[in-house]
């Protein structure tokens, strides 16, 4: 994949943190029917940071304020309260999304365009010379796999070659952060798993990626953080791989032993009172972890409290 | 035609204005600076009920501050035209081509309302096309602009445009400029048909129908509902008669006792007036404010009464030699009202005068006489040299040196006939300095509906940055309502016209009462209450129609309609008022787009 | 309560279901049913209602393309459109942009083409509001025209509404004929050989011999009879009119009137004209045939006056015979009734001697209450003959409301006149008379003073004869131009008239008729002229040919006032022939229906009801 040189856009507030992509402060946002009436408090007080070269998933189910807090970052709604910061400037402001690629939930993409055309389109919008539109088009189409599709409307594309020019286009830029609303729904175990592929390749090269998604799964197996939102509050952060071990319980895998080995380690774990199912320090899966921070919020709003 | 005295105001005269009247530049300045304050004044009271006074007023000035600082300076012409060419190809995708065949459905069915016994054909062929070309043009217009926006909002394409450094401006102007470019590739299309109709429509062939014995004089055969007669000359060549407003060379053929009759010739066409400063005189000779009134409706003309002192006086400036070569050639179209009927067969009579503007140098030409002629123009070639006075001495004399010498002419027009009168307006006398090709003047009304159609886009884009879909057609309409209507409010206020407002409206339909009784609800309370409401509501519309663009003052198709060259000040004046509302609605869609919520 | 969305749209659907019932009830196309109009061939209320009125494109057998788009192009906002229409219409009338104008309302009409009074209203717009802006009477004629074209436009498209027919032979005739500038539009329309062509083209054959004048070219009095027949041949298969049927139906007849007055104006005063008036008074007598409905509901028949008078005196006559002792046993008791004043009031009033303009109207009042009504008396009739009473009293009743219905119409139509009119017109004398002021005329525009003085003066004569002989003819147009040519001669013989000049007793009576029921002596008058005609009647041809019957009129009663020094014995000897007891026409004695006789001049303004109604 070549690679052509983001528009160089120095950031007017330096980021005090540099290693800091995304950072939310008290991150709040209500919804109002015509008459101004509250109607849903989607998020409260979100404070999350996503930092430089990790790939940051957002999870939570339908309703949860993923969305919305993408948005926010988006600068796409305003926050009723506190703040978004992309690169240090606020989510409102437009030169932001020079650094910026978006891959929206169901790639609203001009139906009536071919994959060559929306390229050069949204080239265009990132006001990049005929050349350059060219080139990235062409490699970006290589990379996505549509060469065959390049002159087809994209009303007649399947669901998947509209993810694959979906991304394409979030990728016109050389942005140096993704985000990424659902990036695998409706696609196929071969196109999910080539997605993320590409997102977990995406991150070798150095881009920070933003991803919400309810696929557990992938969620899993690419982010290296996540942040667990129920009922617009933030459950639960940190990194995959802590947050799936379970403390209390040991593991032990072993090779060679005797069974008097095995019986004396036993006899070692009665007499600390434990009893042995497995020697093992088992990994619990995505699911459940999902599924308990679920009912656990259910049962007592309010946050969770964060392990990093 | 008729023209208003504001039409013949020129360019610079316009723009700047003069002690009686607000130049347009002013006017634009005014409503600018009014939008900016009272913008400002609505934004800040919205802020102030979200965030409160001081936070409030820091989110409006950071909006503002955003325009100047950042937004206008990054707007890139390469984004503008992507989003204008997605314009472009949405709107052929939504087939507004379609556009294109109804029109011709219209032409093709127009034909037979139109009148071919009409004494001028050409004019109402003319104001046809015109007139429907301008109203699909803006209707077009008018559905293009209003949807697409509240479409890509909806269809939610637009978070892929709003998330790239796309500015507000961008996404304003480009829709502006594509929906521009299919709405000029339609009216071309237009035109070149509308064209095509009128020339082809005028055409018509006459034959000899019959001659005298010594073929010197004869009649053409009964086509499109006339005929002419004409006189050959010794050659065998001359012209007919003028009827329906047009003539056709007749040749004979060699020696044989065959005629040619040649194709219509002006019907199209466009003068080139100059127009001459308006002033009368009363029934003692002195200058007075005006003529008089002989109780028609339209104050249009003023009247002058025969045989009496009274006397209309066109002063020219700028009539040289080399303007006019061929001599004077005045063109008059004057009113003429009896009072008795008196000979029936011959027209009102009257005497034209040519003077020098100098009353020292008593220079003026004997009286010409003419015969009235109404509504039709009344070409007549003034020579060079006329008889006339100087200081009480008959002499010839030279219009361009002597009469004139300094370029101004007063043309004085009087009625001779006791108890008869003529009607008289600035636009009704003219000096004719040539003419323009007709495709030209056809050409700049069509530019004249362009200017139009620019103004609806960037109002119906306008009102879609804030507005749904429908909601944003309404509001659309109404402007249009207002431009075409607006003049309405005000002249029902002003009392010129009988009516009251919409309530007083509402309730006499139900009560069946006209406009010329009194509202009657047997309680003066209510009554006043009604009429104070809709007096209120009127201004409004009134004052709002007054900063909204008045469409019946942009529509020039009188102009081409009868012959007349579009007076380059006009156009000139039509292209300042749509830049001015293109920035305009520039600012309001910024502050708008900038201020919305895209996926709420 | 919350609806499911699975809710909501059965409603929607039901909704829409319902709403459909009526739309197609109402909207249910024709089946085309059988050709006889008055049978309804199904379909919904509105294609019956159509084809009720007659209005219904399809059945006309040719639908207007036009007016079908235009009518779909403004997708159910034509009346929106049409009010434009018409506002931009009353702007382009305002702003006198006349072609605008009719450009407009051809648009209006293609978009409500069944609005008649649209037709009408912008018709008259066109031929009479517009037309006369124009300062050159050929582009008036011009726009007659446009008006008369709009007219026929709408005929096409309503073929069953006669006002259209009607109002084109009103442009065609009255408007083009009675103008200020009827001289050049006569001309004009005679000459105009494309606009006959284009009437043919429209179905109204201009060149059949009824069409056509004098000179064998279309005369626009006789086309407008055309079309005043067309609209008749329509409202007698049925149609209707608004029009009031006695006022509709003349129109036509007195276009052949109209015509035969105007070639006379134009010097045709030989056998042609004679004919011509022949021929009009033909069609006024079948006119006057004709059976009219009235607002009453009854029909009259406008020649049938002499029959409804004998009618009613015959009436009379039979209850004032059965009724005659009780007229007068209660008016003797109602005078006995009376106040001692009251009769002294009475006496005075006799005597004529009251003054008192309040005093005069009691005794008005007096008199009233002693003449009891017809249906008091039948009522005070003795029980035994009371009923035939009232029914003798209904009759009389009903015959004098049918006499006065039907002279209140005749007074409309100015019957009379034109009957009497048509057949003065028609004798050679009257020819004569008119030939010679024509004649003198002509000598004046060629300065012959002297022959033109001749020429007058042997009018005189004539014109004497046929007033003294129709009297009538003394009224209206004819007695106008007679007046008119006498100004004329006045102006040359440059001195007051002679005191004995021949029709001096016809100026003072013009004079008096003119002012109509204010001059208290008119009745007089009108009873010396009628006496006299009566009387002449029996001798018509004697009188005519008799050179020596120019006789001032010495039976006028006045003329003793005047002392006129030349009083002719002859005519004395003529009044001497009147038998006095033949003198009372009024009475209704002479009630044999002559058709030939011309009617009596009646008095202006005041219809003669009939004196004997009690």
């Amino acid at each position: 994949m070549s690679v052509v040189a983001a528009p160089e856009e120095k950031p007017t507030v330096a980021a005090s943190q540099p290693e800091v992509v995304i950072e939310t402060r008290n991150l709040s946002k209500t919804y109002r029917d015509f008459w101004g009436r509250q109607k849903v408090q989607a998020l409260k007080a979100l404070d999350i940071e996503v930092r430089r070269g990790e790939i940051f998933g957002l999870l939570g189910p339908n309703g949860s304020g993923k969305s919305t807090t993408i948005k926010l970052v988006l600068g796409l709604l305003f926050p009723t309260s506190g703040h978004a910061f992309v690169f240090g400037k606020e989510a409102g402001d437009v030169s932001k999304n020079e650094r910026i690629g978006y891959l929206p939930e169901e790639s609203y993409l001009y139906k009536f365009l071919n994959a060559e055309e929306t390229l050069d389109f949204y080239g265009r919008l990132f006001d990049m010379p005929a050349k350059v539109r060219r080139e990235r088009t062409e490699a970006l189409i290589q990379m996505v796999g549509l060469q065959r599709a390049r002159r087809r409307q994209l009303k007649e594309y399947s669901k998947g070659m509209t993810r694959r020019i979906g991304l394409a286009q979030a990728l016109i830029n050389e942005p140096d952060l993704l985000i990424l609303d659902e990036p695998t729904t409706g696609l196929d175990p071969i196109g999910s798993r080539e997605m993320k592929d590409l997102i977990l390749r995406l991150r070798e090269e150095g881009k920070t990626i933003l991803m919400c998604s309810h696929q557990l799964a992938d969620v899993e197996d690419v982010c290296d953080r996540i942040a667990i939102l129920h009922q617009g509050e933030l459950k639960e952060m940190g990194r995959v791989d802590s947050l799936l071990k379970i403390q209390d319980i040991t593991e032990v895998h072993a090779k060679g032993l005797s069974d008097d080995a095995k019986r004396e380690i036993a006899a070692v774990i009665e007499k600390h009172g434990g009893s042995v199912v497995q020697i093992d320090n088992p990994t619990t899966t995505m699911e459940d972890l999902f599924l308990e921070i679920v009912r656990e919020s259910e049962q007592r709003p309010g946050h969770r409290g964060s392990g990093n | 035609m008729r023209f208003s005295q504001d039409q013949f105001l020129t360019y610079s005269e316009w723009l700047f204005g003069d002690l009686d009247r607000w130049g347009g530049l002013w006017v634009g300045l005014i409503i600018a600076i009014s939008l900016c304050f009272l913008g400002f004044a609505v934004s800040y009271l919205i802020a102030l009920a979200r965030s409160g006074p001081t936070e409030g007023f820091y989110a409006v000035a950071k909006v503002i501050r955003s325009f100047f600082s950042t937004d206008l300076p990054a707007t890139s012409s390469r984004r503008i035209g992507a989003i204008a060419k997605l314009a472009f190809k949405e709107a052929i995708r939504r087939r507004v081509l379609v556009a294109l065949a109804v029109f011709v459905v219209i032409i093709m069915f127009g034909g037979w309302f139109l009148d071919p016994k009409s004494p001028n054909p050409a004019s109402l062929y003319i104001s046809f096309v015109v007139t429907t070309t301008n109203y699909l043009v803006l209707l077009l217009a008018l559905f293009l602009s209003t949807s697409s926006l509240p479409q890509e909002i909806k269809s939610r394409t637009i978070y892929t445009i709003v998330t790239k450094p796309v500015r507000p401006l961008e996404i304003f102007i480009g829709r502006v400029v594509g929906f521009g470019l299919v709405g000029t590739l339609i009216l071309v299309v237009l035109g070149v048909m509308s064209y095509l109709f009128v020339v082809r429509g005028m055409r018509h062939e006459h034959e000899v129908a019959q001659i005298d014995g010594k073929g010197a004089t004869g009649e053409t055969t009964f086509d499109r509902s006339h005929k002419h007669t004409f006189r050959l000359g010794p050659d065998g060549v001359g012209v007919t008669n003028e009827v329906q407003s047009h003539r056709h060379s007749v040749r004979r053929i060699g020696n044989s006792d065959r005629y040619e009759v040649g194709p219509p010739q002006g019907y199209l066409g466009a003068r080139i007036p100059v127009f001459g400063k308006l002033q009368f005189t009363d029934g003692d000779g002195q200058l007075a404010n005006g003529g008089i009134s002989v109780g028609y409706e339209s104050n249009y003309h003023q009247w002058i009464e025969g045989a009496s002192l009274m006397s209309a006086i066109y002063t020219f400036s700028q009539v040289t030699e080399s303007a006019f070569p061929n001599g004077l050639q005045l063109e008059m179209n004057l009113g003429a009202f009896r009072t008795y009927k008196s000979d029936i067969i011959t027209g009102v009579r009257g005497t034209i005068v040519l003077r020098n503007p100098d009353p020292q140098a008593e220079i003026e030409s004997d009286r010409i006489p003419f015969i009235v002629q109404e509504y039709q123009v009344d070409r007549r070639v003034i020579p060079q040299t006329v008889r006339g006075r100087k200081k009480d001495q008959s002499m010839d004399l030279d219009i361009f040196r002597d009469i004139a010498p300094n370029g101004k002419l007063e043309v004085i027009i009087r009625c001779e006939d006791n108890g008869q009168y003529f009607g008289m307006a600035a636009g009704n006398v003219s000096l004719h300095a040539g003419d323009m090709p007709f495709w030209w003047n056809f050409t700049k009304g069509y530019i004249s509906i362009w200017l139009q159609m620019i103004i609806v886009i960037c109002f119906g884009v306008m009102f879609s940055t804030f507005l749904s879909g429908p909601v944003a057609i309404v509001a659309t309409i109404s402007f249009l309502v207002l431009g075409f209507f607006g003049g309405l409010a005000s002249e029902i206020i002003s009392k010129q016209r009988e009516g009251g407002g919409p309530v007083e409206s509402m309730i006499r339909i139900f009560t069946q009462s006209g406009a010329i009784t009194e509202l009657d609800l047997g309680s003066s309370i209510l009554e006043n209450a009604i009429k104070n409401v809709d007096e209120v509501i009127m201004r409004s519309m009134a004052s709002l129609a007054s900063a909204l663009p008045n469409f019946n003052d942009l529509g020039t198709s009188d102009f081409l309609a009868y012959g007349v060259n579009l007076f380059g000040g006009l156009l000139g004046r039509h292209i300042t008022m749509t830049v001015g509302y293109f920035l305009i609605t520039c600012v309001i869609s910024y502050f708008f787009l900038k201020t919305r919520e895209m996926a709420a | 309560m919350k609806l499911t969305t699975f809710q909501r749209k059965i409603i929607y659907i039901v909704a829409i279901v319902v709403l459909l019932i009526p739309v197609f009830m109402l909207g249910q196309p024709g089946t085309g049913g059988n050709d006889d109009s008055s049978e309804i061939g199904g379909g919904g209320t509105l294609t019956q209602i159509r084809q009720h009125h007659d209005i219904s494109q399809s059945s006309l057998g040719n639908i207007d393309p036009a007016s079908e788009s235009m009518k779909l192009a403004t997708l159910g906002l034509r009346g929106f459109a049409c009010t434009i229409l018409w506002q931009k219409a009353e702007y382009y009338k305002k702003e006198q942009y006349w072609e605008r104008l009719s450009a407009t309302l051809n648009q209006i009409a293609v978009l409500q083409p069944h609005f008649i009074r649209v037709w009408e209203f912008q018709a008259h717009n066109l031929g009479y509001n517009v037309s006369v802006e124009f300062d050159d009477y050929r582009q008036r004629y011009e726009w007659i025209k446009k008006g008369m074209d709009y007219l026929i436009r709408g005929t096409k498209l309503n073929r069953r509404q006669p006002i259209l027919q009607w109002n084109l032979g009103l442009f065609c005739g009255q408007k083009i004929g009675t103008a200020d500038e009827k001289v050049q539009y006569r001309e004009m329309f005679r000459n105009d050989v494309d606009y006959h062509n284009s009437l043919i083209s429209e179905g109204l054959d201009v060149r059949t011999p009824d069409a056509l004048g004098f000179d064998q070219k279309p005369d626009h009095w006789l086309v407008g009879r055309l079309w005043f027949n067309k609209s008749y041949d329509l409202v007698d298969a049925g149609a209707y009119c608004r029009k009031s049927p006695h006022i509709f139906f003349s129109d036509g007849p007195k276009c052949r009137l109209r015509y035969s007055e105007a070639i006379e104006d134009e010097g045709i005063l030989d056998e042609r004209a004679k004919y011509s008036w022949i021929n009009a008074g033909n069609l006024w007598r079948e006119f006057g045939n004709r059976e009219v409905l009235t607002t009453w509901g009854h029909t009259v028949q406008l020649n049938g006056l002499e029959a409804a008078r004998a009618v009613q005196a015959q009436a009379s006559r039979d209850f004032e015979d059965w009724v005659a002792d009780t007229r007068s046993r209660m008016e003797s008791e109602l005078r006995a009734s009376l106040t001692s004043e009251e009769k002294e009031l009475l006496a005075e009033s006799d005597a004529g001697t009251l003054t008192d303009s309040e005093k005069i109207r009691r005794s008005y009042e007096i008199r009233q209450r002693l003449n009891p009504s017809v249906m008091a008396i039948a009522g005070g009739v003795p029980t035994a003959r009371r009923s035939r009473a009232v029914e003798l009293a209904n009759r009389l009743t009903e015959a004098a409301e049918y006499l006065s219905h039907l002279e209140a119409y005749r007074q409309q139509v100015n019957y009379a006149y034109w009957e009497t009119r048509a057949i003065a017109e028609q004798n050679d004398v009257t020819l004569r008379a008119r030939k010679k002021v024509y004649d003198a005329d002509q000598k004046l525009t060629r300065a012959d003073v002297d022959g033109a003085l001749e020429d007058y003066e042997s009018a005189w004569a004539d014109w004497y004869k046929v007033f003294a002989r129709w009297p009538r003819m003394m009224t209206d147009d004819a007695g106008i131009d007679v007046l008119e040519s006498i100004k004329r001669y006045k102006r040359v013989l440059d001195r007051d008239l002679p005191n004995d000049f021949v029709l001096k007793d016809f100026i003072e009576f013009k004079e008096r008729y003119d002012k109509g029921g204010f001059d208290m002596q008119v009745d007089e008058f009108l009873q010396r002229w009628n006496e006299r005609a009566e009387q002449l009647a029996g001798v018509e041809s004697d009188f005519f040919s008799d050179q020596t019957a120019i006789i001032p009129g010495v039976w006028n009663p006045l003329d003793a006032q005047r002392k006129s020094p030349n009083v002719d014995t002859t005519v004395g000897s003529d009044q001497n022939e009147v038998p006095s007891s033949d003198g009372k026409p009024e009475s209704g004695g002479d009630v044999s229906p002559r058709s030939s006789r011309p009617p009596r001049l009646e008095h202006p303004e005041l219809p003669d009801f009939g004196s004997e109604v009690p």
